[in-house]
């Protein structure tokens, strides 16, 4: 299904700010607060992938869990297909987000390990009830072929399964409840680069078959190039560049995306890599004192919805 | 003077398990390392990378490791070669830090989180100097220095839990270099660190390896990491070398499948140049990988 550029946003963010309190003497006062995300606004569309970038403690773990419901807002709107998932009750927001799936790093820890493969991809299905009982056995033996995975695997424990192949199940576990998209929080980090590359085509598979949107959360550049359709930065809580793939990779304007694409290691050994400095700058702390205000970015368009933050 | 550092021959490996079986974690492995060269030592999990390194400092021998066959001779500079496999553990002590010294991935489990920062390397410095420990001290001021941490003296007196990952290396890296060893064997030392943080500890490795003049044994799973750093790379699988060869060799004429579609499955910056939409990798699918017989084992 090819991506329709004309096509309504599937997910509005606006003005999304997420804030964790730091608690401290005898009274438990807040203290501090972590500014983890700070105001920032995107969409994605049916079929897109939108990719989030940015080093350890940029705030887009922080943005995917908090659009799944796993943290909560301290600001902002998640409009999903329309509806603002910030206003819903727990029950409201809880069948709305079958439609919204996650997939994390560590597929060790995300699943049971006492659970046999089949009944961890069958829980959610059960859960929601989104079929009748006596279908979901051949469902889930239908997700475990879509990828990769084998009819007799549905009786295995997890510790039987590789690494590559425990994401494989991850995905189809989030594939049950045909989800409209899915959100993958440094989904293939932990795998060795051959069954990356297996996963990751994967996941271009099974969008083009069923259309979703994909907001592919990700610290690698290399990666995330091969992936995604659009692409956010993110430094510090904040979205500082965002646009088309292909813009934001050939033509960088923000110095932070610079300075990132410039420390990717280059896979070549003769490739030219300039006058490189040594330097020892690291990335700033996001806590923040009570009295911090953030003041807003201003983002200026250098054309085809690549937009920049100012930098001052 | 031999102008090579390390050399290792048909090096075997092996892991006792329960009820006679036996892990042949490398089988057969040779190659060697001259002076003031880096070599790669590139794998996927379980290729028996790292414990090739370890079996360099004889570090594999706590985990009950056998080396049924194959040599490793380390010559350091101004001393006599040295018969790694048949040396005892003491004399390997007094080789461990001094003229071998490593790096692992993780530096906050490498440091002691109750000895503060100077402390650690100081101590390192006593074990194998004939030095006061004012003077030691001073030694480990200088290394903080060497390997630009920010206010070293401030640092100094710090805790490990109080410093960024990279700080964390950056220290790993002063203990390591404290002795000037003949080479120095990183395993995976940028993993676990951002890449605008690898970026700098790669770039202080190459340029402190040049003050030195050093050896780099370089174990890492990132072709980008080893384009960065390696003279030469050898290609490990399932136990054994696979390919070995100038990293222009390998990286522009890959001889061997696995190298092949090990470097096809890389994701290379401006591989996407000129292309607006995504598109998936060609050839990645290995056979007789490690991944297949991981999956045939489960």
């Amino acid at each position: 299904m090819p991506l329709d550029q004309s096509a309504a946003p599937l997910l509005n963010v606006e003005g999304l700010t997420t804030y964790f309190d730091i608690t401290g003497g005898i009274l438990g006062r807040t203290t501090a607060r972590v500014h983890a995300v700070e105001d920032i606004s995107f969409h994605i569309k049916p079929g897109e992938t939108l990719a989030m970038v940015g080093e350890s403690g940029c705030g887009k773990s922080t943005t995917g869990r908090t659009l799944i419901g796993l943290e909560k807002a301290t600001a902002g709107t998640i409009k999903f297909d329309g509806t603002d998932l910030t206003q819903m009750s727990t029950k409201d927001r809880r069948a709305a987000v079958t439609q919204m799936q996650m997939i994390f790093q560590d597929p060790y820890s995300s699943l049971n390990p006492r659970q046999t493969v089949g009944k961890s991809i069958a829980e959610p299905m059960m859960v929601h009830e989104v079929m009748p009982k006596n279908d979901i056995k051949d469902h889930v033996v239908g997700l475990l072929r879509k990828v990769g995975l084998q009819a007799d695997h549905y009786d295995r424990y997890p510790h039987e399964f590789s690494g590559g192949q425990r994401q494989r199940i991850c995905i189809a576990r989030a594939l049950g409840l045909n989800p409209r998209m899915i959100i993958a929080d440094e989904a293939v980090s932990a795998l060795d680069v051959t069954i990356q590359a297996q996963v990751i085509n994967l996941f271009m598979e099974l969008q083009e078959e069923f259309g979703l949107s994909l907001l592919f959360i990700s610290h690698d550049m290399a990666v995330v190039e091969r992936i995604s359709h659009r692409v956010a930065v993110m430094y510090l809580g904040r979205i500082v560049e965002m646009g088309p793939r292909r813009a934001v990779f050939d033509d960088p304007q923000h110095s932070y995306t610079q300075k990132l694409l410039g420390a990717v290691p280059v896979a070549d050994p003769t490739a030219d890599r300039g006058e490189r400095k040594l330097m020892v700058d690291e990335i700033p702390s996001a806590v923040r004192g009570l009295d911090y205000s953030p003041g807003t970015l201003t983002f200026r368009d250098v054309g085809g919805g690549h937009l920049v933050a100012n930098e001052d | 003077m031999s102008d090579r550092v390390l050399q290792v021959d048909d090096l075997h490996v092996h892991f006792p398990l329960e009820h006679g079986r036996v892990v042949k974690a490398v089988r057969g492995v040779s190659f060697h390392i001259n002076r003031g060269e880096t070599l790669a030592i590139v794998g996927e999990s379980g290729s028996g990378k790292s414990v090739t390194a370890m079996s360099v400092m004889r570090l594999n021998d706590f985990l009950h490791a056998q080396y049924p066959s194959g040599k490793i001779t380390l010559t350091p500079a101004n001393s006599q070669p040295i018969d790694v496999l048949n040396a005892n553990q003491s004399f390997m002590q007094d080789v461990r830090g001094d003229h071998v010294s490593m790096i692992f991935q993780e530096p906050m489990t490498s440091l002691n989180p109750v000895l503060k920062n100077g402390f650690q390397v100081t101590e390192a410095i006593m074990r194998h100097q004939a030095v006061s420990e004012d003077e030691a001290r001073k030694k480990a001021m200088e290394l903080f220095d060497l390997v630009r941490i920010p206010e070293s003296k401030k640092r100094f007196e710090q805790y490990p839990h109080q410093l960024s990952g990279g700080m964390r290396q950056r220290v790993m890296i002063a203990m390591a270099l404290s002795c000037r060893p003949s080479l120095l064997i990183a395993d995976e030392p940028t993993t676990a660190l951002d890449v605008t943080i690898q970026a700098q500890i790669l770039e202080l490795i190459k340029m402190l390896q040049h003050e030195i003049g050093m050896s780099v044994l370089f174990i890492t799973h990132d072709m980008g990491v080893v384009a960065e750093v390696a003279d030469r790379v050898a290609v490990m699988l399932l136990g054994e070398k696979v390919e070995e060869g100038t990293a222009e060799q390998i990286f522009h004429r890959p001889q061997h499948p696995y190298t092949q579609a090990l470097l096809n499955a890389v994701p290379r910056l401006g591989s996407m140049k000129g292309k607006d939409m995504p598109e998936k990798f060609q050839n990645v699918e290995v056979r007789g990988t490690f991944a297949e017989a991981a999956g045939a084992d489960a």
